[in-house]
């Protein structure tokens, strides 16, 4: 009897600190309001500070992919610095989540950035699992999401017109992608194996470019995927050896494309290579340093590449030490242009929040390095992309083409 | 006497709760605590009192949570019927992996089932058609009570709290029938000497599975509404850092005590939200407990609050009462688990 | 033909890999009668050591290799006294989640300190290939081949010939009769892990420069390590290289011909179906643990 009237002690225990600590927590809803008069009040005046703008950014910073997270503050906090930590005289704050790309920690975090940090913008979240899973929170708080990097077409779907009013994506999907890019690769070969990441990425990637690239006439022989952080590839290698097609389309980013670009010149491999994820990359040459000319010769097209900006490309190593990515590069261009223009936007409403922030994305369109920004009826941007590939171990930007809206 | 106040106090403080705390994210808290609550004491069942430590217990959760993501979409079903079947079907799951996975003793069992659950992830990351693979079913519609479209104050947060919280009575109730009275004798006697019960007769081996399908019948129904409450299923669902959660929630609370492991599930869901602390820094802790907890006290927290309290009263002159006491409320829980 | 005979060596090499991981579990399961869930991470350490030494510390790869090797069984002393001792004594679920949180630990710890992008290792032998017809192999894949059946080897001698290898054996054969006969059991008990933890740095010093090194790197590793562990029969070093080598074959041959994502149940298949008409391994003898 002791026991359960202990054990009921420890839970009404815990109850209360929790209790206890909501209360002190709950305030800071209301200091929310403080930045909505603030500007109105004080708009002639300098004197008084603005009170900051909470940006929060929900994304992967532990699990398999914690990189990409880590890419992305990269991107955000040099374009912040750039512009000297403010927005439209709005001090910007910088809060993270760790969502480790799972769906339950992803609804987790964006529920703290919103009712704790009371974030006015979220930038994320990361993997299309992630974002998939937020996008129902986002209508309820009120709250905008400019999505970086998830590529699923659900996202584009559901999206403005397609119902969720608060959801923005700023990377093109596949179906986007693969209408600009398949051209250079029916230019060069007839009959082509896909080698793609089993997941919403490599697996919506590799169904756009076999729909696009049959009707180029192009044969597509096979389509394989595989895990991130796997190891072995020469099964599928040799298969494909095996097959002879002409060409080979990679989906896969740095850390896996080594390995299998490793495997594939051990087992001769000669194939024509084609690559739609980050192996065209600074970031891959840096990674590679020991054993140079892995990416010799293949073509990529991608959402960034060296060239586009130069400013941005000598910015970010002498801030980072370490070289620019397409994610380190994308989470830039979002922050110093995008979330810059409809924070400015917002501030000729006077009044910065969730709302007119979430507004303003609608309305802006702003000169960038990789074209007119601007978000459609689906709240999709179209940034260009670009075509690069690698000669005597240099990068060499090929053409910069424009994106539009997918035909079907 | 304490008891009688303290029952109501504390329905009334579980019922309470959403009126007091409002802000959606600390009923997400607490709606995230209760499901591990559920999901841990499903798996203790099997793991705890029997001993039958599988590592396939999220494939049951997450078989539960795909036969709802699957189905809810397509038929509207209502979500006592999703949870059922669920139930059900992961019962069926569980008796087909049980059949090899129980020829082995111990260890290898443990090794066989990370194995089916690692198969059974990659029928979910493959067989795209069914599952979606990688892309994740997602628009999983809210619970209703009837069909479609019904009860739309059923999906709203503090609905969901009071589901889980009838979730977790119902599961709570399951785990105290299973294992007190005569059922729990029988897997007490069988953890603490299986030859020894085999030789009284006892059907080792059909207790052992009759645990082992419980309790992923349970976490098949916690997994389908968890499903509804997420809106998305992923095949991380089936995934191994489950496993360690649940390890982690059950050997830390105390095998076989209920009690600790409610506490614990709820106190190591909350606590990590409130610090804040890095999620690497968060499990490195986690870890030295565990392997802290395991090693000097196999019976977990509760069972070092157990034996600190008994040392207590023993330096008290209550010695005799509590002795009287201590053994009129004893259940099958006072043994050592694991004791050698 | 031709296809088959490429993915056949493939399995091979595949084999030899798991072989050389699960020689240390396997070793270690023979003495101390435990599974050593962190041995994975135990390859992820000595994975990161090598990129510390060879990559960023310019050592020459031989003698990186040899002072990884060095410095991991130093690392498996540690670990035997922090870890395996206080529970070499307690029941086998003990153990599982005694050494399963040895490895939370060491997988996050390491993501602390390296972050989890992952690292390269590449060396002359792992860049040039030797090809020879159709079949092309590279040099690093060679070496692996030859330092798994070199290190069989050596480790066959020390334990049928020398006064700690025996002692070893006696220990696994009869661990009460051993004490009574005066036998170090802690000191065995250090050796024996410093073998397995030394077994775990080789393997991952051939291995990380063909592929690379991050945080989570040991756990797929290590479940296939395990199964060949339990398919050759518990303790039994020699049944485990041979069931490393099988489920490796099985692995290459079943990702060529029939599916490449659903490779990694291969292993557990056989590992099931085995294990139905033999509980106790390929060439196991029945133990009561």
């Amino acid at each position: 009897m002791k026991r359960k009237l202990t054990f009921a002690l420890v839970i009404s225990l815990i109850f209360v600190t929790l209790l206890s600590s909501c209360a002190p927590l709950a305030t800071p809803t209301e200091a929310t309001q403080a930045p909505t008069q603030a500007p109105t009040q004080v708009s002639s005046e300098e004197t008084i500070p603005k009170e900051p703008i909470v940006i929060g950014v929900p994304s992967a910073f532990s699990g398999p992919i914690a990189y990409v997270g880590e890419s992305y503050m990269m991107g955000y906090t040099l374009a912040l610095e750039e512009l000297g930590n403010e927005i439209a005289g709005y001090p910007i704050k910088l809060v993270t989540a760790d969502n480790a790309c799972n769906p339950d920690q992803a609804v987790t975090a964006v529920r703290k950035l919103v009712d704790v940090d009371n974030v006015d913008l979220i930038l994320g979240s990361g993997c299309s699992s992630a974002t998939l899973a937020v996008m129902p929170l986002l209508p309820e708080a009120e709250i905008a999401q400019i999505t970086e990097g998830s590529t699923n077409p659900k996202i584009y779907d559901g999206s403005g017109v397609g119902g969720n009013i608060w959801q923005f994506r700023y990377v093109p999907d596949d179906r986007i992608m693969a209408e600009g890019f398949a051209p250079f690769i029916a230019a060069e070969v007839k009959s082509l194996s896909i080698l793609a990441y089993n997941d919403d990425y490599g697996r919506g990637a590799a169904q756009s470019y076999q729909d696009i690239l049959g009707g180029l006439g192009v044969e597509v022989v096979s389509t394989e995927y595989f895990e991130r952080g796997g190891a072995d590839f020469r099964p599928l290698l040799l298969n494909i050896k095996e097959d002879k097609p002409e060409g080979l389309l990679l989906v896969a980013t740095e850390s896996d494309g080594i390995v299998i670009l490793r495997q594939l010149k051990e087992l001769g491999l000669t194939q024509k290579l084609f690559a739609r994820g980050a192996i065209v990359t600074p970031l891959f040459m840096e990674m590679t340093k020991k054993e140079p000319g892995l990416n010799e010769g293949i073509m990529e097209g991608t959402w960034w590449a060296p060239g586009l900006d130069p400013k941005f490309d000598v910015a970010f190593v002498n801030r980072w030490g370490t070289a620019p990515s397409p994610h380190r590069a994308t989470s830039y261009f979002i922050m110093r242009y995008v979330v810059k223009a409809a924070i400015e936007e917002a501030a000729k409403t006077g009044t910065v929040d969730r709302k007119s922030i979430r507004d303003a994305l609608e309305k802006i369109s702003v000169e960038t390095p990789v074209g007119v920004i601007s978000f459609d009826a689906h709240h999709q941007a179209y940034p260009n992309m670009a075509v690069s590939t690698v000669e005597n171990g240099t990068i060499k930007l090929l053409q910069v083409l424009e994106t539009k809206a997918p035909t079907k | 006497m304490g008891k009688k106040l303290l029952l109501p106090l504390l329905v009334i403080i579980l019922l309470g709760m959403p009126l007091i705390v409002r802000l959606p994210y600390f009923l997400h808290i607490l709606i995230l605590s209760a499901m591990y609550v559920a999901y841990a004491l499903s798996y203790d069942i099997s793991a705890g009192h029997l001993g039958s430590v599988s590592l396939a217990h999220p494939a049951f959760f997450g078989t539960g949570a795909y036969v709802t993501g699957i189905l809810a979409p397509m038929f509207g079903t209502p979500f006592w019927a999703n949870f059922l079947l669920a139930a059900a079907l992961v019962m069926i799951l569980a008796f087909i992996m049980a059949q090899p996975a129980f020829r082995l003793a111990d260890i290898s069992f443990a090794i066989v089932t990370l194995g089916l659950a690692v198969s059974l992830q990659l029928v979910a990351q493959n067989w795209v058609e069914l599952t979606r693979g990688p892309m994740c079913i997602n628009n999983i519609p809210a619970v209703s009570l009837f069909s479609k479209g019904s009860s739309v104050l059923l999906s709203s947060l503090q609905g969901y709290y009071y589901l889980f919280l009838l979730v977790n009575i119902v599961v709570i109730v399951i785990y105290r029938l299973v294992t007190t009275g005569r059922i729990g004798r029988t897997f007490t006697a069988i953890r603490n000497d299986e030859i020894l019960s085999a030789t009284q007769g006892i059907n080792v081996l059909r207790y052992k599975q009759l645990a082992f399908l419980i309790g992923a019948a349970l976490a098949g129904g916690v997994g389908s509404i968890w499903a509804h409450y997420m809106t998305v299923v992923c095949p991380d669902y089936l995934g191994l850092s489950y496993t360690l959660n649940l390890l982690i929630i059950v050997f830390i609370g105390g095998v076989t005590n209920y009690r600790g492991i409610i506490v614990t599930a709820v106190v190591l869901t909350i606590v990590p939200e409130v610090l804040r602390v890095a999620p690497s820094i968060r499990l490195i802790l986690y870890g030295i407990l565990l392997f802290l907890a395991i090693v000097l006290m196999p019976e977990g927290l509760a069972g070092l609050v157990d034996s600190v309290r008994r040392r207590l009263r023993k330096s008290t002159s209550e010695l005799q009462s509590a002795a009287a006491e201590n053994q009129s409320a004893s259940d099958s829980n006072d043994a050592t688990p694991f004791s050698e | 033909m031709d296809i088959f005979i490429l993915h056949l060596i493939n399995g091979i090499t595949l084999g030899a890999m798991y072989a050389l991981v699960a020689t240390g579990l396997s070793v270690v399961f023979g003495v101390l009668r435990m599974v050593n869930f962190a041995h994975g991470d135990l390859f992820m350490l000595s994975g990161y050591l090598l990129v510390f030494l060879y990559v960023e510390k310019g050592v020459p790869y031989g003698l990186a290799v040899v002072f990884t090797v060095a410095g991991m069984v130093l690392v498996g002393f540690l670990f035997e006294r922090i870890v395996i001792r206080p529970v070499v004594h307690r029941t086998w679920r003990i153990q599982l989640i005694a050494t399963l949180a040895a490895s939370i630990v060491l997988t996050n710890l390491a993501i602390l300190i390296w972050g989890t992008t992952p690292r390269q290792a590449p060396t002359i032998l792992s860049q040039n290939v030797f090809r020879v017809a159709s079949v092309n192999i590279s040099y690093q894949r060679i070496l692996l081949l030859v330092v798994a059946v070199v290190s069989f080897l050596l480790l066959t001698w020390f334990v049928q010939k020398t006064r700690t290898g025996k002692a070893m054996r006696a220990i696994s054969q009869n661990r009460e009769a051993s004490v009574v006969y005066g036998l170090d059991i802690h000191g065995i008990s250090s050796i024996t892990f410093g073998i397995g933890s030394g077994f775990a740095a080789l393997a991952a010093s051939i291995i990380t420069p063909l592929y690379s090194v991050e945080p989570t790197v040991g756990a797929m590793v290590m479940m296939k390590a395990l199964a060949a562990v339990i398919l050759g029969g518990l303790g039994h070093v020699r049944g485990t290289i041979y069931a490393a080598v099988l489920l490796g074959i099985t692995e290459a041959l079943f990702a060529g011909y029939v599916s490449y994502p659903f490779r990694d149940a291969a292993a557990f298949i056989v590992l099931i179906f085995v294990l139905l008409l033999r509980p106790q391994g390929i060439f196991g003898r029945k133990v009561s643990i």
